[in-house]
């Protein structure tokens, strides 16, 4: 799936008339298009096998119920009439089961958590505790759905009650229950379908990716050049300090989750570099930064710039200023840079940047934790391209190694990541949900290879995907995709070497590439248009004859052996 | 003092709000003409509800005053054939003045 219009339904014992409405009113991306079941047909839908959820027809589920409404052993709990939790939480694993069947067919499906009214004060003192409380009892009942569903890559629970925290005394209005049978009040559903927005952007692979940052007033207050470093507001015993410091550890604990963290500031690199090494207040060290323009150009030059040096694309950034016409400059300029509307009160600061939504993925793999530390490998390894003559001989020094692998358990989640987030070397930029890529590899005429990779200064682990189908006497290649950290590398010719020579091994004709154009992915054009394969303009095609050997770079190493090698 | 216009402000942020939660075929003119309740309304039954909750919740936001629309003494009468937006502020005037 890659697109900006979403096909949902909405299964639900409530009326969810108004959410519906403000789904398909909603002109924000990505595009909202909703229908629901009658309401009060929850369970009945999600009983009948004959309904048609089929994944041509829904991008993705919503299947959202009152507790009291589906688990009957909770409907007495909240009645006051005893009730073990056992039956509770086995009321809840059959309740899963119908989720699972719905969940085997469906593309995506969402749940929000279950929730009883906040004015609700149950067993009040008492609410929370074991065995006993409602409130309790509720939690045991989402962790339970939790459990049970963990191990599925396409269902996903969304957090009702923080919705209703940001609702606040709106969030449940009796008047639209009486009259309608709407348990929420409207803003509710405003707050839902913006975390399901978030959540399409960042499984569509659309989430953000670096955040580039001003400096004076920003990441500590004052202009450093004027007052110089030690007279910077940062830290200590003063609140605005504070303030500071707090916004930089949150933004140190975005790039502990894998978000890289970049500067663009108007000033002299030598005085900025020192406030960053030298101010003992400061929490974000310079090794914390993937890369940096401090100067006193335009900012829209230097955050391309600085871009194309990481090899990322503009739709990867968040800019944050705290100087509105600089935020408006980049705005107007860039228009694929998110700039997100800055507060003027310091003390909002670390508030606006953990409510952004834009970092949003459905996986965390074990690379975004060390995501910054390969950035700056590859920056230390281009700057030691500079020593050398040819690019032959530069990739020669990197040791480059590979290690290819077949999809397994232990590679999918990042290969599901990798299918999904990579824009610029990706050739038909199929995006695909775990259960879509499992199903799609069954036949026995596909196979997908993953690529580790690894050189001298880092390891930059699973960063590209190759997969192949084979008709007719002919391959084709589905998916090329290689991660931006890697490309250039020559590991795009040791892949398609790689499939060469397993394509021969079956003894057919032809190895073809269809391109399928995308407004981000022209370096894959370019990689193909050089690689030594046929091109026919018209059809986009190109092609290679499997009576050749397709050359190795000899720059890289393949680590283990492949049976068809 | 409880001023009309201040009202009027109000109801059309109500409108607003409204019509992001109502069908494109029912969306409403923020004008003190338009037609909210009767057979000349656009609105169905939930359009009108959500109206009347969005007015109820900014009245009492602005003016720290509970105004019940659609509970005992409901703005709609079984003689009710018409209601347009400058009949709910006449009325939600008239209910702010009496509470005061």
């Amino acid at each position: 799936m890659n697109k900006n219009r979403f096909k949902t339904i909405i299964i639900s014992n409530f009326n969810t008339d108004t959410f519906v409405n403000y789904l398909n009113n909603n002109k924000e991306s990505p595009l909202i298009e909703a229908t629901a079941i009658p309401f009060g047909q929850a369970i009945q839908t999600l009983i009948s096998k004959d309904l048609n959820f089929s994944k041509n027809k829904y991008d993705f589920i919503i299947i959202w119920t009152q507790a009291e409404n589906i688990i009957i052993s909770f409907k007495n709990k909240i009645n006051y009439i005893q009730t073990p939790i056992d039956k509770i939480l086995y009321e809840v694993d059959e309740f899963t089961k119908l989720l699972e069947d719905i969940q085997k067919n469906a593309n995506l499906i969402f749940m929000p958590t279950w929730i009883i009214p906040t004015y609700n004060r149950g067993y009040g003192l008492l609410d929370l505790k074991k065995d006993i409380g409602i409130e309790n009892t509720l939690a045991q009942m989402n962790l339970r759905l939790s459990e049970n569903l963990k191990n599925t890559s396409n269902f996903f629970l969304l957090n009702t009650r923080k919705w209703i925290e940001l609702v606040g005394k709106n969030a449940f209005n009796p008047e639209l229950w009486y009259t309608a049978k709407i348990p929420f009040g409207n803003e509710v559903f405003k707050e839902a379908a913006r975390d399901i927005k978030f959540a399409l952007t960042g499984i569509f692979g659309k989430s953000r990716k670096i955040i580039v940052l001003d400096l004076d007033n920003t990441l500590w207050g004052g202009i450093a050049g004027d007052i110089g470093w030690e007279n910077i507001k940062l830290g200590g015993h003063d609140y605005i300090g504070e303030a500071y410091s707090d916004f930089q550890r949150a933004l140190l604990a975005l790039k502990n989750r894998g978000i890289l963290l970049s500067i663009v500031s108007k000033n002299e690199e030598k005085i900025a570099l020192e406030v960053i090494n030298k101010h003992p207040e400061m929490i974000l060290k310079q090794h914390d930064f993937v890369g940096w323009k401090i100067n006193w150009k335009d900012k829209a030059q230097n955050i391309i710039d600085l871009i194309s040096e990481l090899n990322l694309g503009l739709h990867s950034v968040v800019f944050i200023d705290d100087n509105p016409t600089e935020r408006a400059r980049i705005k107007e300029s860039l228009p694929e840079v998110l700039v997100p509307d800055w507060p003027e009160n310091i003390m909002l600061y670390k508030k606006a940047l953990l409510s952004l939504g834009c970092f949003d993925t459905p996986i965390i793999s074990k690379e975004d934790h060390t995501r910054t530390k390969m950035y700056l490998n590859a920056r230390k390894s281009l700057i030691s391209k500079k020593s050398f003559k040819s690019l032959d001989e530069w990739l020669k020094s990197l040791k480059i190694k590979i290690k290819v692998e077949e999809l397994n358990k232990a590679n999918i989640n990042r290969t599901i990541q990798l299918l999904n987030k990579t824009n610029q070397m990706n050739l038909s930029t199929r995006r695909m949900t775990e259960l879509e890529l499992i199903n799609w590899l069954k036949p026995d005429n596909r196979k997908l290879w993953t690529f580790f990779v690894s050189d001298k200064f880092s390891r930059s682990g699973l960063t590209g995907v190759i997969s192949v189908e084979i008709k007719n006497n002919t391959g084709k290649i589905i998916d090329f995709v290689l991660s931006c950290r890697v490309f250039g590398h020559k590991i795009e010719e040791a892949m398609l070497y790689i499939l060469v020579k397993y394509c021969q091994s079956l003894k057919i004709r032809n190895l073809i590439a269809k391109y399928i154009k995308t407004s981000k992915n022209k370096p894959c054009l370019d990689f193909y248009q050089k690689s030594g394969f046929d091109f026919n303009k018209r059809t986009n095609i190109f092609s290679w004859d499997l009576k050749k050997d397709y050359p190795f770079p000899e720059v890289i190493q393949i680590e283990n052996k492949l049976s068809f090698l | 003092m409880i001023k009309k216009d201040k009202i009027i402000k109000i109801l059309f942020e109500a409108i607003e709000e409204a019509n992001e939660i109502i069908s494109s075929e029912q969306q409403l003119e923020k004008s003190e003409k338009t037609i909210i309740f009767g057979i000349e309304s656009k609105l169905d039954s939930l359009g009108f509800i959500s109206l009347i909750v969005a007015a109820e919740q900014k009245i009492e936001d602005a003016f720290k005053a509970e105004i019940s629309l659609l509970g005992k003494d409901t703005i709609i009468s079984e003689n009710t054939k018409l209601l347009t937006i400058k009949d709910l502020v006449d009325y939600i005037f008239r209910e702010l003045n009496e509470q005061k």
